[in-house]
């Protein structure tokens, strides 16, 4: 628990109490969890690394553009619980990272988290840099074809991630 | 007087319309962000008569289907549902958020809030059956 970027822990009950998650998961990273990733802010093309949590509490989703329900639910969800932190909404960042970046385009998915909030950042990247991250975050998705298309199943939990500056 | 009262009930009873087997209410889906390919639907069937949901058509999608989502251990699973769902008679079956729905892959245009997105539901017994989705904001539920 000592290293910077180990044991990020719960950002706190209180916390939990704003944001009332039904469904969450407090992260405990280990240091040897899979390696680093690097993946791409969809709206800004910068980079984004575990370093760019730093900072900010963050409440981490994986999903992606094509789901029919948890996604959609789960980003008006963070819309509403940063409508209601009102002006301390910048001290908590919604992250959503697909699991299916073949398909969500930089360009899709500003598109799609902006009908949200544009407050919700989206990160994609190679399929390699995505599995990285669902692994150092412990997520699993596995992709189900349907006919001429496919979906994914995948952890639906929010995970809550603190400013890792210990 | 009271023979011609008997006709008539008896008249109006014979001209009376079956009440369908079958009942659809509720019907509703949420409004896509762009970019979305696929849509769900969500309705309640209520049968007098044991049925079997087989199928579902619309012409705002490339293809409609009948799923199962579950949640278990965080993950959440959706399958298609190939033999349908069984509606036994007198029972109401709800396609509801969290559970059993309405799928349509490859949606020919956005489901905006506020309109209505017409379907058919095709039923073993009762045959097809339209229905119209009223479109709710995105992310209802």
């Amino acid at each position: 628990m000592s290293a910077r970027g180990i044991g990020w822990a719960a950002l706190g009950v209180a916390m939990l109490g704003v944001v009332g998650w039904r469904l969450h998961r407090v992260v405990n990273l280990e240091p040897d969890q899979g390696a680093p990733f690097a993946l791409v802010d969809a709206r800004s093309g910068l980079p984004f690394t575990e370093a760019t949590l730093y900072g900010t509490p963050t409440a981490l989703f994986f999903g992606f553009t094509s789901c029919p329900e948890v996604c959609p639910t789960t980003l008006a969800r963070a819309k509403g619980h940063l409508d209601a932190l009102g002006p301390e909404a910048p001290g908590l960042r919604f992250v959503f990272v697909t699991v299916d970046p073949e398909r969500d385009t930089p360009h899709k998915l500003a598109a799609y988290l902006g009908a949200f909030d544009p407050r919700i950042v989206g990160l994609t990247g190679s399929r390699s840099e995505v599995d990285k991250a669902m692994k150092r975050f412990g997520i699993f998705a596995q992709k189900v074809e349907h006919g001429d298309t496919y979906s994914y199943d995948h952890t639906a939990l929010v995970l809550l991630i603190d400013r890792c500056d210990g | 007087m009271f023979a011609a009262a008997l006709a008539l009930t008896c008249l109006t009873l014979w001209t009376a319309p079956a009440l369908p087997a079958v009942v659809v209410t509720d019907g509703w889906t949420r409004a896509t962000p762009p970019g979305a390919d696929n849509g769900s639907g969500y309705l309640t069937i209520h049968a007098t008569a044991a049925d079997r949901l087989i199928a579902v058509e619309t012409a705002a999608a490339r293809r409609g289907e009948i799923h199962s989502m579950s949640m278990a251990g965080g993950t959440m699973t959706m399958r298609p549902l190939p033999e349908g769902i069984e509606i036994p008679a007198g029972k109401t079956i709800a396609l509801a958020p969290g559970g059993l729905h309405l799928m349509f892959f490859g949606i020919r245009a956005p489901f905006v809030a506020g309109a209505k997105i017409p379907i058919t539901l095709r039923f073993e017994k009762a045959g097809p059956i339209r229905v119209e989705l009223e479109v709710r904001p995105i992310g209802a539920r």
